[in-house]
């Protein structure tokens, strides 16, 4: 009983000597960074016993060994060193960073984690580190996983298809296939061919008889040039392996072990399409196509409306590139097109066909071509280009208005000409003139100046000439009339001046009278008397007391030289005198 | 024997020749135009334009042939040019209005007042040449009147004549003005696109930008032109430059 006592208190005692050292309790890994298809080894190491080991879910990883439990119990110059671990073996699931978490241990009752710790997932190595167990070899030797491409030099936007193929010989079977890391194909469009059922087929790998499995199919449209990467497809597969052992009835045992297989990276080279003789209204199709515009009819009314179908069939990058527009005049109101794709993809890529359905309403009554319309295309296996037109087509608006504007307002007059009556296409002319092309223009012409000319030029010279023609016929009369109208005229103020001196008055009111008399009756002074006066008045018609006043008048200067007269008299006779005249001058 | 022959070539060269008249080739064209034949109908009256004759109908005609099969910027060139032979012909003017409808671009014309309008309409109411005769049959009217004026004795007659003279001088001013307007107005270049698209640029090379695209058909006005480039003015006001190789001129 003592005993024990001791055995108690010095197991206690070198208890509590562990207890003020540190309780060390920390993950390790074999690696940081591991390939995809490589093997991840870590360790739970503490360096006092524990209960209640609790392990990490290992998100991302596959087990595949462990845990195994470890305990070292070493004395080294006295002292005691304990160390225990929990060791697993683990195979990553996917690329990237991925965190293996906290384990948890309770020691004396306190709960003890590790601090969690990230590990590096790359693509698949060719050489893992797993270990190579016998069967490992086996599998590798016997299992291939292969991808086949159809075209390593493609054109940009050529189909390519990668097949890959599962190769196993028949020594081993397979089961339990799954994808651990599937390409993205970043710089392709792609599409996944479905594979309704996985048939076992018989082929050869590198000359020797194979069972094989189809396991993908995909069809590449690459979308860059220059070298692109392809990247690998990596399975883990489970595969039975014939052991040396046999079983109790002589039939192998055979050892199931996992195994990852990829396929490798591979590279396409795309090629740019040639520059030269590139239509200028490439869209980019690559492939063979066949070209078609339809209209579901010709011939209609306006506001009627109609569809125009174009169409691309064929073979190539169908979903890849955009159909050519529909151009027409502007009197045809074309809407957005409804776009419709029948496309089916196979391992050829994809076939089918495109199209775009444009509404058109054409507003005004007439002929309208709808233009050809090109269609270009990259044939990759003739290396060239092929451009194919549509065949121009004629809509015939057979009612309907002419002019939009003169529907709408009636502002401009010119457009009324057109809406009144005509608002049909008119027929041709059956009748013409025919003039020399060339022929000179009217105006400019020498004629033209000259009968422009003409004219002014005849208005000058009959002013020119009637001006002479009077002036000549009429000048020696007119000029003694003036004289002597002139003469008159002196005479007369003379006269008025000398009022009051009898004989210069007299004399000077008979010359004015005289001279009155040669420009009025156009006489000479010569045979100018009293008679030939009178005579000549009477002839022109004037009264006679006129007249005889006149005569009179002369008479009474002829009398009065000789006899006395009073002032007031000669006042009096200057007076008659010029009244005298007035009654004349209206007659004559 | 022989006296056939040369009546065979006989008959041969009057038929020969009675073919290859400009007038019986406008009839042939009608014919053919009738039948539906537009084709032979077009090169039937291109025969009688490269014989040197020409009319505003055989142009009408033209465009009529080219609008039937769809030929957009023919039909504008034709029934332009027999719009500028004879202005104002509705016949004309209404097919125009139909080929024009038929061209890709829709231009707006440029509002234009009320006073614009009524100068325009006198500019197209006749051709030059019809404006110079009307010019010339005026100032003889006044001379003649102003003769009259002249020559007679009576007041009531004279002022009759020298009033109706001084009007006809005024009306003779104003007719030799729109002579030589509408002579200025044809001596302007116009032509008609004839390629399908043509980019219309800011400088007279392609190292500037695009302005705008005109298709087949539009009508345009040469403002400026150098060396193999043409500066246009179409009738929305917007100007620019094009490579003359892909128009044709109407005068």
């Amino acid at each position: 009983m003592k005993n024990l006592f001791y055995i108690l208190i010095l197991f206690y005692t070198t208890q509590s000597t562990f207890i003020f050292g540190q309780v060390q309790f920390e993950t390790e890994l074999s690696k940081n960074r591991l390939g995809l298809n490589e093997r991840l080894r870590v360790t739970f190491k503490m360096n006092k016993n524990g209960d209640n080991f609790q392990p990490p879910s290992f998100n991302g990883f596959t087990l595949v060994g462990g845990p195994n439990q470890s305990v070292s119990n070493s004395y080294v110059n006295g002292v005691r060193s304990f160390s225990k671990s929990y060791t697993y073996f683990l195979t990553p699931n996917r690329k990237g960073s991925i965190e293996i978490g906290q384990a948890s241990i309770e020691i004396d009752g306190e709960v003890f984690k590790t601090s969690p710790k990230r590990v590096e997932v790359t693509e698949a190595v060719s050489k893992p580190n797993s270990p190579e167990s016998k069967a490992n070899a086996i599998a590798d030797q016997n299992l291939h996983l292969v991808a086949e491409i159809s075209n390593k030099r493609p054109y940009l936007n050529q189909s390519v298809n990668i097949i890959y193929k599962l190769y196993f010989s028949s020594e081993i079977s397979i089961s339990n296939v799954n994808e651990v890391e599937m390409p993205k194909y970043s710089d392709f469009w792609s599409t996944l061919l479905p594979i309704p059922k996985l048939e076992i087929k018989r082929g050869e790998y590198k000359g020797q008889p194979y069972n094989y499995v189809v396991w993908r199919k995909a069809v590449l449209y690459p979308q860059k040039t220059g070298k692109l990467l392809i990247e690998p497809l990596t399975l883990n597969v489970s595969v039975d392996v014939p052991t040396n052992r046999r079983d109790f009835f002589g039939n192998r045992v055979y050892q199931k072990t996992p195994k990852v297989v990829t396929a490798g990276k591979r590279t396409l080279n795309v090629k740019e399409l040639p520059i030269d003789n590139k239509p200028k209204n490439f869209s980019g199709a690559v492939g063979q196509f066949d070209f078609s515009v339809d209209f579901n009819k010709n011939k209609l009314k306006s506001s009627e409306s109609f569809q125009a179908t174009l169409k691309v069939s064929g073979n190539g990058n169908l979903k890849l590139f955009s159909l050519p527009k529909l151009t027409a005049p502007s009197s045809l109101e074309i809407y957005d097109p409804e776009h419709k794709e029948n496309v089916k993809t196979n391992l050829s890529g994809m076939r089918g066909s495109i199209e775009d359905i444009y509404t058109v309403v054409p507003q005004l009554k007439g002929n309208y071509p709808v233009p050809s319309i090109d269609f270009s295309f990259f044939d990759p296996i003739q290396a060239r280009y092929v451009t194919l037109t549509s065949d121009e087509t004629l809509i015939n608006v057979n009612e309907g208005p002419t002019d939009l504007i003169s529907e709408n307002q009636t502002s401009n007059p010119r457009n009324n000409i057109l809406k009144n009556s005509e608002s049909y296409f008119n027929f041709i002319k059956t009748k013409t003139d025919l003039k020399k092309i060339n022929s000179k223009l009217f105006f400019n012409s020498n004629l033209y100046w000259i009968l422009l000319i003409l004219p002014i030029l005849i208005i000058l010279t009959v002013i020119f000439i009637k001006r002479k023609i009077e002036n000549k016929v009429i000048n020696p009369l007119d000029e003694r009339k003036k004289k002597a109208n002139f003469l008159a005229k002196k005479y007369f103020s003379e006269a008025k001046k000398l009022i009051g001196q009898k004989e210069e008055f007299y004399s000077s009111l008979e010359k004015a009278l005289h001279n009155y008399m040669k420009s009025k009756l156009n006489v000479e002074t010569t045979d100018l008397s009293k008679d030939i006066i009178s005579n000549l008045l009477n002839e022109k018609k004037c009264e006679i007391s006129s007249v005889e006043s006149f005569i009179s008048m002369l008479k009474k200067c002829e009398e009065a030289r000789y006899s006395p007269i009073s002032q007031e008299n000669m006042g009096q006779h200057y007076e008659k005198a010029i009244e005298t005249i007035t009654i004349i001058d209206k007659h004559i | 024997m022989k006296i056939k022959i040369i009546l065979l070539f006989f008959s041969h060269a009057s038929l020969f020749a009675l073919e290859k008249t400009p007038n019986s080739l406008f009839e042939k064209g009608n014919t053919f135009y009738n039948k539906g034949d537009y084709q032979n109908a077009i090169e039937s009256y291109l025969g009688i334009i490269e014989n040197g004759y020409h009319s505003s109908e055989v142009y009408y005609n033209l465009g009529n042939a080219n609008y039937k099969i769809g030929n957009v910027a023919e039909a504008n060139f034709y029934f332009e040019k027999a719009n500028m032979l004879s202005p104002n012909d509705k016949m004309i003017m209404n097919n125009l209005e139909f080929a024009k409808n038929m061209t890709m671009d829709s231009i707006e014309t440029l509002p234009k007042t009320q006073i614009n309008l009524f100068f325009n309409d006198l500019l197209e109411f006749m051709t030059t040449d019809n404006w110079s005769i009307l010019s010339i049959l005026t100032i003889w009217m006044g001379c003649i009147l102003f003769l009259i004026y002249s020559f007679s004795k009576s007041i009531v007659i004279k002022r009759i004549f020298f009033s109706s003279g001084v009007l006809s001088f005024l009306i003779f001013a104003l007719f030799i003005y729109v002579t030589f307007s509408k002579q200025e107005q044809e001596n302007t270049k116009k032509g008609i696109i004839f390629s399908k698209e043509i980019g219309v640029w800011t400088e007279p090379n392609q190292r500037t930008e695009v302005l705008f695209f005109l298709h087949e058909g539009t009508k345009f006005e040469i403002i400026d032109e150098l060396e193999g480039w043409s500066k246009i003015l179409i009738s929305n006001g917007s100007e620019g430059w094009i490579e003359s190789n892909s128009i044709r001129l109407l005068n």
